[in-house]
């Protein structure tokens, strides 16, 4: 037999939405945690995707198999390469000073904004450039199959971000002249951008230190 | 305040002709097979004169026929409509929610970001494939009736098992995750929607694409390596490796995506007064699985990659000649695979602790205990990849290091277990059809776990690796854990998802015939490994004749026990249509505190909670409504 508390009527707490019932938009602060927190969990996917480069560089040069980690040619090249990482680095701190000028409504921070854009597609232009120039290619032994690999899956991962980047520059330069009307299922989304950019840059940040110790165990052991 | 509403303009409204020519997943199946021929075209045209492996010399292409599923799952996500909201985007325009989640049967066969659609269409899309695997199980044991194989042959045996392994460990990796907590995590934790609708829809297409890519492996020759895709076999496979390879890949992505939402969403889309201490335990399930899959998932995206340019570019990751090494797959791929397991597990454990309470009147014993114990297996679960190693590539003195965490990994689920019988003690339990799977999940589950220890034990591996043993040992602890308490799930959430019951003797008799024939089919492989037969090999020893023949019979009943829930799943929600009631289980948890069906956006004010959520002894811990808009 059931107690007395289990027989109270459930289900009055949660009033019933008849259909057509209008729900007011969502206001922009739950957006806004969401892409803080999920800017973070992209970030720690990230690091493992490289992990597996990581643990296959030392792998491989470790067993050095049939001593065809590094045949003697395979050299990348030193200069396109610090080339390369001073571009995302440049790029990854003017996205922070475009994020921090935001935050304080700094006029003019879409200039280091579009800066850093332009740095990080400078960055994958000088890898291509590299791809071209150098004397090896991915089937030169581990360390050439290594090399060529992760930087071009670098290079996507730069490219989507510099996209991330890019959206929310076209989205300020939009609200500046024309702010978003109160007809969608956010509340006055354009006050998104800025915690949106915040989490852009973030992760930039991030994967310009994942390219840092990318050009240390590629071109520095 | 302005507001909104919540349906967009009426499906009847537009002429037809307007609604096949959007983007919709006929558009979809147009452009993805554009995709498809386009990337073909493509691969044979960049391989031209170049010296990738096996072009010409076998007439195969592997860079075409990866470029072509690539060009197909583009163009498939470009006609569903994927790519409309990011290139508005990058046009500045601003950013908004909702897309088509409109009424009608339409928003099942397209882009909808309503996490209830996205539930059900995951459920149906699985299922369709759940059934495939299942099919390639059936015909395994066709082929296990005889020593001397006869019915398929040796190779095709093969790319049967490699087939069945990966169609159920892949799609398996989302069977609670996609159907049941994108349709109840969000009720349950009182949000209106999850963190990103657009993401969470995107995780459905891509694994149905991934899926009707692996079904094309027949095709293509099938593949020769089981679900693990190991070196140098993949290296060396035709290209039905290929399907192999962009299958797991797709997978993985949409693991890692799904993971990522959850995990937003749980973290930041709690209803006021939801504390970490209050979240529903399924919840918290789905927490610890989430943090898996977003972790390890692009581990084995990575690991196929290099995979694939092994096999067109020629790069030597795996290739000893060129400084590779096969051991770097094995590794790489358990540290996915092992947590992989934890990924199909750690869901059952949450449902079945979620539905204890409601069937025994109790609260849940140990709430505590058990959520560490989830997150103490998600931990650890990093920590133990290398025992899948014990017999090839691992150092002999890292054996003792693994041996100990592998064993380890039994303690927090142990505390499960613990929860599980602490809650059902002098409990007044309520044998109905969702339970029955519970308690059949603790059965088959602690036979499961048990022999795991065995396996984890470097002496004990070493006999029995490879064998029909560990066949036994996984079917346990993933068909026994984890389909089972998909059932129990089914049965228990599909009365709140479409309004209508099942029919509750059919459901029965499914349970008792699956029970006793899924114990029928899998213990006597115990006894086949101990006694040496090999997994994959379809030629057996006679004396094992006999033995296979009653695991063959038991299978095929297993087989029919499937097709009775497929009837009672026609016959019940199809021909009866009996309506469901809004809380048949008397459950106190929010999903069912709404109405039936739930509205499209889940609640017209968000919920409060100021109780625990399995307190049985206190009245409902939903309390007052806050102000329409505060959250969700």
């Amino acid at each position: 037999m059931a107690l007395p508390h289990e027989e109270r009527p459930l289900g009055v707490q949660i009033p019933r939405v008849p259909p057509g019932t209008k729900i007011p938009p969502e206001p922009p602060d739950v957006g806004a945690r969401a892409l803080s927190v999920a800017a973070r969990l992209l970030a720690g996917a990230t690091t493992f995707f490289f992990l597996a480069f990581v643990f296959a560089y030392f792998y491989l040069r470790s067993l050095n198999v049939e001593h065809m980690w590094r045949p003697a040619h395979v050299k990348p090249s030193a200069g396109l390469g610090v080339a390369f990482i001073a571009c995302v680095a440049l790029s990854a701190v003017l996205a922070a000073l475009a994020g921090r000028g935001m935050k304080t409504r700094t006029p003019g921070w879409i200039r280091p904004a579009w800066g850093a854009v332009l740095l990080g597609l400078a960055a994958i232009a000088l890898q291509c450039v590299e791809y071209t120039v150098q004397k090896f290619g991915p089937t030169d032994g581990a360390f050439a199959s290594v090399f060529c690999t992760w930087t071009v899956f670098y290079l996507i991962a730069v490219l989507a971000t510099m996209y991330w980047l890019e959206t929310q520059v076209a989205s300020e330069m939009r609200a500046s002249r024309e702010p978003a009307g109160e007809d969608g299922d956010i509340k006055d989304p354009d006050r998104l951008i800025a915690p949106a950019l915040d989490a852009a840059v973030f992760y930039w940040s991030y994967l310009a230190g994942i390219g840092v110790i990318t050009y240390v165990i590629l071109y520095l052991l | 305040m302005s507001t909104t509403t919540v349906s967009t303009t009426p499906k009847s409204a537009r002429p037809l002709w307007r609604r096949l020519i959007g983007f919709n997943l006929l558009s979809a199946v147009i452009l993805g097979i554009g995709g498809y021929y386009l990337g073909w075209w493509i691969g044979h045209l960049v391989s031209e004169g170049k010296s990738f492996e096996y072009t010409g010399a076998t007439n195969e292409n592997d860079a075409a026929l990866l470029l072509a599923y690539f060009g197909g799952v583009i163009g498939f996500l470009i006609g569903l409509g994927f790519a409309n909201y990011p290139v508005s985007r990058m046009l500045g325009r601003p950013a908004s929610l909702r897309e088509k989640e409109e009424e009608g049967i339409g928003r099942y066969f397209g882009l909808c970001t309503d996490h209830k659609v996205v539930g059900i269409q995951y459920l149906c899309g699985i299922g369709l494939f759940f059934f495939v695997g299942g099919l390639n199980a059936m015909l395994i044991r066709t082929e296990l009736l005889q020593s001397n194989p006869t019915f398929v042959g040796p190779n095709q045996y093969l790319s049967l098992v490699g087939e069945h392994g990966t169609m159920m460990m892949g799609m398996m990796t989302s069977g609670i995750l996609g159907p049941f907590a994108n349709y109840f995590v969000p009720i349950m934790i009182g949000a209106r929607r999850m963190a990103f609708p657009r993401i969470e829809a995107l995780t459905f297409w891509l694994l149905m694409a991934a899926g009707f890519i692996l079904t094309s492996t027949i095709f293509f020759g099938g593949f020769p390596t089981g679900w693990t895709g190991y070196e140098p076999l993949n290296d060396q496979a035709v290209m039905g490796m290929d399907s192999y390879i962009c299958f797991f890949a797709l997978v993985g992505l949409s693991m890692a995506l799904l993971g990522l939402n959850m995990l937003a969403t749980i973290i930041t889309m709690r209803a006021p007064g939801l504390s970490w201490s209050r979240l529903p335990i399924f919840v918290w399930s789905v927490f610890a699985t989430s943090v898996l899959m977003v972790l390890a998932a692009p581990m084995l995206v990575a690991t196929l990659l290099m995979a694939a340019l092994d096999r067109t570019i020629g790069t030597s990751f795996f290739i000893p000649g060129g400084g590779g090494s096969s051991y770097l797959f094995q590794n790489l791929f358990w540290f996915f695979g092992h947590p992989e397991v934890y990924i199909l597990a750690l869901p059952a454990f949450g449902i079945v602790l979620e539905l204890l309470p409601v069937f025994t009147r109790k609260p849940l014993w140990g709430y505590r205990l058990a959520v560490s114990g989830m997150l103490g297996v998600s931990l650890l679960s990093f920590f133990v990849w290398q025992h899948h190693l014990f017999v090839s590539g691992i150092n002999a003195d890292l054996r003792p290091f693994y041996m100990l965490s592998t064993e380890i990994i039994s303690v927090p689920t142990g505390f499960i277990f613990l929860c599980v019988m602490g809650t059902l003690w002098k409990a007044r339990t309520s044998f109905s059809v969702p339970m029955l799977f519970c308690l059949g999940w603790a059965f088959n589950f602690l036979i499961g776990g048990l022999s795991g220890v065995f396996l984890s034990d470097t002496p004990s591996d070493t006999d029995t690796h490879g064998s029909f043993f560990v066949m036994a040992h996984f079917h346990y602890t993933i068909m026994g854990g984890l389909i089972f308490t998909f059932f129990a799930a089914i049965y228990y959430w599909v009365p709140k998802m479409v309004g209508l019951n099942f029919n509750e003797k059919l459901a029965k008799t499914h349970f008792w015939l699956m029970f006793v024939s899924f114990n029928s089919t899998f213990l006597p492989l115990f006894v086949l490994g101990m006694e040496g037969m090999p997994r994959r090999v379809s030629f057996y020893e006679p004396k094992f004749h006999a033995l296979n023949v009653w695991v063959s019979v038991s299978a095929f009943v297993l087989g029919f026990s499937m097709l009775i829930f497929l009837f009672n799943t026609v016959y019940s929600l199809i021909f009866v249509r009996e309506r469901a009631a809004q809380n048949p289980w008397r459950s106190k948890s929010l999903e069912w505190q709404v109405p039936t069906p739930v509205p499209v956006n889940n609640f017209e004010q968000i919920p409060v909670f100021d109780a625990d959520p399995y307190d049985y002894g206190t009245p409902l811990a939903v309390g007052p409504a806050q102000p329409a808009g505060a959250g969700g």
